[in-house]
């Protein structure tokens, strides 16, 4: 089984924490023996790094430039990132599983899955209702859109905690089954996400 | 080869806002009429259905995205965003393969390029203009980026078609297109939507007094289009003729032009009529006298093709597209870009009803034998067999399921 993991950050490309985070997780993946595709930003340019056995990032930069918003700039990395998944998938479409991180793929993924049958999982570390000091500027509404269709369309949403689980019930429009408190730091968790995983491409 | 075409357009009738809609509208239903499965994706409209079947086109109106946006182009991220999910299930569930994914303009660029990868079908882009003709040149950072994804849409397309070989010029010139790549397809018109009988004198006595002529303006009012050297033109024409000027459209030029002819003590003579629909614009063609069009930028320019199906006489700039559909003294009066030269153009056919006779038939026989989107239609079949030719003769790249 291969896990296609959509973050819009990744080390080098140190953003906040997220980086670290899925970084650690990506390697615990790994260490259970999934092969790891990680697809994510890096602004040099297309390119793939095999950096580790097992694991590949594939780097994908913005076809157009400049952009006038980062609602512009993420759509353009987003058709980039399904092109790459795309690729994945046409090459061997046997047993994947796209795992995105936040809201930035968000469009990619929903394609993705319903066109391809990839399933979805999708982890939310945090909402814009929490990071803007305006959610309801026109900015943070597409946003927020962003995030209704992520948390509509995947097959499962993963929080780290509960106090985030009922941050999303405050801010979602989540009348649905299918989320999961899985702690990262907590021993077993990449026991938790492969079997998630598994049941999932089983279905 | 059997195969179906969806196309990606942001405005199809009754959402209209340039000459594109018509343009999607006419090709697709023609293609129907070959035999071609042609599904529309274009976003919603108020009061016009999620879904119908009109005349054998299959049309799909996508959530628009209604929230509000920080500008301009991220409103056509956030619609392309709900049109690639919506395409989706279409694509797969309703579709027949092979299909081509045929694009119109840069603001379907990103869900139709995303959907080219993932299911591994042909993208044709029909380019109507580009950002560097409309703005004479690229002068910021936003006209860049639209400019940039022009580009994107034209290396990602199998095929790039250009309504003119004036815009196949300027894409080649702007977006670094090869000429290679490009088809010229014009534009067309459906010369049974329009007619020369005149008879609508209810309408024509709204808009003129029996004594007077109509000179019809219909287009975007923009710097671009001319209309404010029509408006500068209008005192020297009716120093020799007695006419009404009317100027259909809407634009950011409205009000000045309002403003305009009451400063020049002409209002009486002038109707800005703003939006109209499209069955009084086909009417106001057929009662009118002249029309007028007075562009500084015309990739094609559709309303002359609609003028000449209407057995009406034109006066234009021949700018761009538009001197590969008429001809000066031929099928058209050509006129310089400025009030004079226009006022000039104008008055020589109200006051030469031999010339104006002259134009008019040539003009509807060239548009009858050249732009009936029955011919338009052929030639994009042949672009898309062309483009599906190639598409099975490759080997690699090639959707898995």
């Amino acid at each position: 089984m291969r896990a296609i993991i959509l973050a819009w950050e990744y080390p080098p490309r140190i953003i906040g924490d997220l980086a670290w985070q899925v970084q650690a997780q990506v390697e615990r993946l790994r260490g259970k023996g999934l092969r790891m595709e990680v697809v994510t930003i890096g602004d040099w340019g297309y390119y793939v790094e095999e950096r580790a056995p097992g694991l590949r990032i594939t780097w994908v930069a913005n076809p157009v430039s400049p952009q006038s918003t980062i609602i512009t700039w993420i759509m353009g990395i987003n058709a980039e990132v399904a092109r790459v998944v795309a690729d994945i998938f046409h090459s061997e479409p046997e047993s994947l599983i796209i795992h995105s991180y936040d809201w930035h793929f968000t469009p990619a993924a929903s394609a993705l899955k319903k066109a391809l049958n990839i399933p979805w999982i999708a982890s939310i570390y945090s909402l814009e209702q929490q990071r803007s000091l305006n959610p309801n500027s026109p900015l943070s509404s597409c946003i927020r859109t962003i995030e209704w269709q992520m948390s509509r369309e995947c097959d499962v949403i993963l929080v780290n905690n509960e106090w985030m689980l009922s941050e999303l019930r405050r801010n979602l429009p989540l009348e649905r089954e299918g989320v999961r408190v899985l702690d990262p730091s907590s021993a077993g968790w990449e026991e938790e996400v492969l079997r998630l995983y598994q049941s999932l491409v089983a279905r | 080869m059997a195969f179906s075409v969806v196309m990606l357009s942001w405005e199809f009738p009754p959402r209209i806002i340039g000459g594109l809609a018509a343009h999607v509208h006419d090709l697709s239903v023609e293609l129907a009429k070959k035999g071609v499965e042609v599904h529309v994706l274009t976003p919603d409209f108020p009061g016009a259905p999620k879904r119908e079947e009109m005349n054998g086109v299959q049309v799909h109106r996508v959530d628009s995205y209604k929230y509000p946006a920080p500008d301009f182009a991220s409103w056509i991220a956030m619609m392309n965003v709900n049109m690639l999910d919506y395409a989706c299930g279409i694509l797969k569930n309703e579709l027949q393969k092979p299909f081509i994914i045929h694009a119109h303009d840069w603001l379907v660029a990103q869900a139709s390029i995303t959907l080219k990868h993932i299911f591994r079908m042909p993208l044709i882009a029909t380019i109507h203009s580009t950002e560097y003709g409309r703005r004479g040149g690229i002068h910021d950072d936003y006209q860049r980026m639209i400019a940039s994804t022009e580009a994107w849409l034209a290396r990602e397309a199998w095929r790039v078609i250009c309504v003119s070989r004036f815009l196949a010029e300027e894409v080649n010139r702007a977006l670094g297109t090869p000429m290679g790549k490009i088809d010229v397809i014009p534009n067309g018109v459906c010369l049974e939507n329009f007619s020369s009988s005149g008879s609508n004198s209810e309408l024509r006595s709204r808009f003129a007094a029996p004594h007077e002529r109509i000179v019809l303006y219909v287009g975007r009012l923009v710097y671009e289009k001319g209309v404010h050297l029509l408006v500068e033109a209008i005192p020297r024409v009716l120093q020799s003729v007695d006419v009404k000027f009317v100027i259909v459209g809407e634009g950011y030029l409205k009000e000045w032009i309002r403003r305009r002819v009451e400063e020049m003590g002409v209002a009486h003579k002038v109707y800005v009529t703003g939006f109209l629909d499209v069955k009084t614009v086909r009417s106001l063609y057929a009662v009118s006298d002249v029309f007028v069009m007075p562009s500084l930028y015309e990739p094609f320019g559709i309303v002359a093709l609609e003028a000449a199906a209407s057995r009406l006489p034109l006066v234009s700039t021949c700018i761009g597209g538009i001197g590969e559909i008429v001809s000066h003294l031929h099928s058209c009066v050509s006129v310089y870009p400025n009030p004079d030269s226009l006022a000039w153009g104008i008055t020589q056919v109200l006051t030469n009803p031999a010339l104006a006779e002259h134009l008019r038939t040539n003009a509807y026989e060239r548009v009858k034998n050249e732009f009936t989107w029955w011919r338009i239609a052929e030639r994009t079949i042949e672009v898309y067999q062309g483009v599906l030719g190639e598409y099975a003769a490759i080997s690699g790249w090639k959707p898995r399921v």
